[in-house]
């Protein structure tokens, strides 16, 4: 049966999107009455793990037509830890109800929940007084299209009030999604398989007695293949047999390393059922390696799995041949040469390798941790299996407001094992409620997890670590600002480009640095044209101010200046003038003298850009001029001069050899044929040249 | 001497009565003031070809004299005690010209004396003279009235009366040394003398100039310095003698060819006195 939830959408939609939100689905949160009058709800702790204030808003997909209600908001501290009893009646004031829960935040945080009995007195004796637990999946946790995920602790049994009973559920968590639930005997037979589809988020409930045709599998696995949008889904394990109560969530199958794969479990006991499936068609020898237990060293032990096979061990320890004593926890670290997955009944979700460890670098957090010796009353534990090179740092104690209240120092050897009551971990503290525990390391690596353990009925919940987003280490930041490019000689109406980087006190640039960075004129006899900008924001420490002009020549510094940080003052450098166009010679001539007087040398005749034309008489021009004045005419020809028809350009005074310019008035030269030197005081000619073009 | 461009206008007034073989009396003088006018719109080129100019117009008043210290001895002054000079693209210029002081020493006697002359020219005319253009609104012209430089001519006359003293015939050269970088010079003249009656005589004169060498090219570097300048004229005078110890004159010269020369010709209207 599937149970599509429309008024989800947006909220759902929303998930999706809004990126950098954070999202994590609790499925199976339920709220309602039990067996023996009973009352099972979920209660929920959501802890703000970000650096600030966060707003965190709940929406509950139900398994079924109800409508859904309306998304619910609550705003949380940093590091506070929101608990909600009964989650659906808190949030949503249900009496009944059972679905899934959407929850999102624009801060990491974890979300835990564990159904129990909440009646008044809770943890009333009875089946399902402590049931199933669970950490949310995070949205990295579902699956998207094409991926597949392993719930391999499907157990069902086909007779009334049976001692296992499975529940098969599939969350699709987007719209337009579609999802494979396959369900796989022991030896990997296909038992039974739904398409699930909806155009809406929806989730889909089968109970395995109903959904296959042959219900007797005690050992068998679900697979969800999501072939479009995206979905996870778990199975709800149950029954009369003790310890039943289980909540499954499918894995992913690790591609194996060159060296192999490798799991790792924690939290065995004597008492732990452990499944081994591989996904291979082969068969494949998996090792299993106690890890932390006390008594000696380690000891390994080979387990065969056939192609495509599950195998349950009960009683992993002692089966296989482990000799530990009694009472003992540790861990079991596994290694098949191919991929395979493990799962222990109540025990957190196989890690591979030492992936999901706390580290000097990822802190981890239990949250929802209380204590206390009364009944009904729940009281919990702390284990940490040390890495391979052991694991020292501490155990911060917060409250639930997220306050650190007290420390615990860890110095485990390697692959070490401890687990003690929260209080053992904390003797002179009181334990606040709703505590959590951050695992913080300063070498080396652990895992660790927390038990809640009904005081009642000693069933246990087990609790997965939280990776803590880390802040960034505190990397130094920009201290000053630096000139990286700039050319070394300019000229003005020209575009040039300036870079500016934000450096560090060791010289290194502060890639994180993004503020504003002005840029301006220092010192120089101008300033840059009003259209350029020149405050910029800088991109990886970097600022880079294009098409800066300068109209101005001269020298000029810059300064780049940045709230906070010291400024930079540029190297000197030169603008030169716009280099002035060449004009263009249109006319040459040579001097030749007239009436017997001196006149010799070369001119030329230059039109600029702009049309204008100048009369240059050249270095090697010289005209006898002893007597007085002498002007220089442009004529229509070289005879006597016709002051009428002709032009005076210039004067000579008292210089009569050598470089002469004379602007020549429009317009132009183009109507005259020579260059007249002439005595205007007794008008005559003292030489003339004939006109040519180059 | 000055005699640059203008060099007709300051040479030819005292030739009638310096430029001959014959010596004063000892005791005796003559002295002629004159009075020239001389107009031109063309100029002989350095080229010596003939070109149109800017017009030039001459006014000069002049003072010569001579004496005989001894019949052997004859002392001479020309004095130009004014000039007016312009041209029409020019303002004017009003100065006295160069002065010239002279001895002459009658080398041979008889009818056909020789005389050695030696003139001395001296620079009292305004050199510098600069009359300013009147189109051209910073522009100067350089119109002197003296070249600035003391010269030394020294020259060789002789004479020849015929027909009892009413026809006369003289001739000579002369070489000036010239100072301050001009070009000496030779010069020369000839003159036919004719007296038609008691009280009217009559002159033709052809006399000429030419530079020693090529004209030093650092100094022909425009009018007025009379550096480069050659020419060959003719000119005729008429005299009438009011009785024996005044006379007028009007005379006429004019340069046949020339370089670096006006081409006009010259007007003189002298009153002269004997004593």
């Amino acid at each position: 049966m599937i149970f599509a939830g429309a008024h989800l959408l947006s909220l759902i939609a929303a998930l999706q999107a809004a990126e950098p939100t954070y999202r994590r689905v609790l499925p199976g949160v339920i709220q309602g009455r039990g067996a023996d009058g009973t009352r099972i709800g979920t209660s929920t702790w959501l802890v703000n793990l970000g650096a600030s204030s966060a707003s965190f808003e709940f929406g509950f997909l139900p398994v079924s037509n109800a409508s859904a209600p309306p998304a619910q908001a609550r705003v949380l501290g940093p590091g506070e830890t929101l608990r909600l009893n009964n989650v659906l009646q808190d949030l949503y004031g249900l009496s009944e109800g059972e679905g899934a829960l959407f929850v999102r935040g624009d801060q990491p945080f974890e979300l835990r929940g564990v159904n129990a009995n909440v009646a008044n007195p809770p943890g009333a004796s009875g089946p399902g007084a402590s049931g199933p637990g669970a950490n949310g999946f995070q949205s990295s946790e579902l699956l998207g299209p094409d991926a597949s995920g392993h719930a391999i602790w499907l157990a069902n049994r086909a007779e009334p009030n049976p001692e296992f009973r499975t529940d098969i559920t599939a969350v699709l968590t987007a719209p337009n999604t579609a999802v494979t639930v396959s369900v796989y005997d022991a030896t990997g037979a296909l038992r039974g398989i739904e398409v699930v589809s909806s155009k809406e988020p929806a989730i889909w409930r089968a109970s395995a007695s109903q959904f296959l045709p042959d219900p007797e599998i005690p050992l068998g696995r679900v697979t969800f293949a999501v072939t479009a949008g995206e979905a996870t889904g778990f199975l709800s394990v149950s029954g009369s047999a003790a310890g039943t109560g289980l909540v499954v969530q499918p894995e992913r199958i690790v591609t194996a390393t060159p060296e192999g794969a490798n799991l790792l479990l924690n939290g065995v006991t004597a008492a732990t059922d452990l499944r081994l499936f591989n996904p291979n068609e082969t068969e494949q020898e998996i090792t299993l390696e106690a890890l932390g237990f006390p008594g000696g060293p380690a000891t390994i032990h080979r387990m065969t799995v056939a192609p495509n096979g599950l195998l349950e061990i009960r009683g992993v320890l002692g089966a296989v041949g482990f000799v530990i004593p009694e009472g003992a926890v540790g861990a079991l670290r596994l290694r098949a040469p191919l991929p395979f997955l493990a799962a222990g009944r109540g025990l957190p979700m196989a890690v591979s390798s030492e992936i999901g460890f706390a580290t000097p670098n990822q802190p981890v957090t239990l949250v929802g941790l209380n204590e206390s010796v009364n009944q009904p009353g729940v009281r919990s534990r702390i284990a940490l299996l040390a890495g391979t090179r052991g694991a020292i740092g501490l155990l911060r104690l917060r409250n639930s407001r997220g306050v650190p209240i007290a420390t615990s120092p860890i110095r485990l050897e390697a692959n070490e094992w401890q687990g003690r009551a929260i209080g053992a971990w904390f003797p002179d503290a009181e334990i606040p409620p709703d505590a959590r525990v951050d695992i913080e390391l300063e070498n080396g690596s652990a895992h660790g997890y927390g038990e809640i353990v009904d005081n009642v009925t000693q069933s246990r919940v087990v609790v997965a670590a939280a990776a803590v987003p880390t802040v960034a280490p505190a990397t130094p930041t920009a201290r000053r600002l630096v000139f990286s490019a700039l050319p070394s000689s300019l000229t003005a109406e020209t575009p040039f480009a300036a870079t500016i980087q934000a450096l560090r006190a060791d010289n290194s640039v502060d890639t994180g640095f993004t503020g504003s960075v002005d840029l301006r004129v220092a010192s120089g006899p101008g300033a840059f044209q009003a259209a350029v900008t020149v405050s910029q924001t800088a991109v990886a420490g970097n600022v880079s101010f294009r098409d800066l002009r300068l109209t101005v020549p001269g020298l000029y510094t810059f300064t780049a200046l940045g709230a906070g940080l010291e400024s930079a003052v540029s190297e000197p450098f030169e603008v030169a003038p716009v280099p002035t166009p060449s004009p263009t010679v249109i006319r040459l001539g040579t001097f030749a003298s007239q009436n017997g007087y001196l006149a010799e040398g070369t001119l030329q005749i230059e039109r600029a850009p702009n049309g204008s034309e100048t009369l240059k008489l050249n270095r090697n021009f010289r005209v006898s001029g002893g007597a007085g004045a002498v002007t220089v005419w442009l004529a229509r020809g070289s005879g006597a001069l016709n002051t009428s028809t002709s032009v005076r350009v210039g004067t000579m005074t008292r210089v009569f050899a050598g470089e002469f310019t004379y602007p020549i008035p429009a317009p132009g030269s183009s109507a005259f044929t020579h260059v007249i030197v002439y005595c205007d005081a007794f008008r005559i000619n003292f030489g003339a040249a004939p006109l040519r073009n180059p | 001497m000055s005699k640059p461009i203008l060099g007709l206008i300051i040479l030819l007034p005292a030739i009638g009565a310096a430029q001959s073989g014959w010596t004063r009396t000892h005791g005796t003088g003559y002295s002629r003031f004159s009075f020239s006018t001389l107009g031109s719109s063309s100029f002989y080129t350095p080229f010596g070809n003939k070109i149109s100019s800017a017009r030039y117009r001459d006014f000069t008043g002049s003072l010569y004299s001579e004496y005989g210290i001894t019949d052997d001895w004859t002392a001479s002054v020309n004095f130009p005690f004014l000039r007016n000079h312009r041209l029409d693209s020019t303002s004017s210029l009003t100065a006295v010209g160069d002065a010239v002081v002279g001895i002459r020493r009658r080398l041979v006697r008889g009818k056909t004396p020789l005389a050695l002359a030696v003139d001395f020219g001296l620079p009292v005319g305004d050199s510098q003279g600069t009359v300013s253009i009147r189109d051209l609104p910073d522009g100067t012209f350089r119109l002197p009235t003296g070249d600035g430089e003391f010269n030394t001519r020294v020259s060789l006359y002789t004479s020849r009366a015929f027909r009892e003293g009413k026809s006369v015939v003289s001739g000579g050269g002369g070489y000036n040394f010239r100072t301050r970088g001009f070009t000496d010079e030779f010069s020369y003249t000839a003159s036919y003398g004719q007296r038609l009656s008691r009280s009217v005589s009559i002159s033709a004169t052809l006399t000429g100039l030419e530079p020693a060498r090529a004209a030093n090219a650092s100094r022909a570097v425009g009018f007025g310095v009379g550096e480069g300048v050659a020419f060959l004229g003719i000119g005729g005078e008429a005299q009438y003698r009011i009785n024996k110890r005044h006379s007028v004159s009007a005379a006429y010269y004019k340069p046949l060819r020339g370089k670096n020369l006006l081409a006009g010709g010259v007007l003189v209207f002298g009153f002269g006195i004997a004593f």
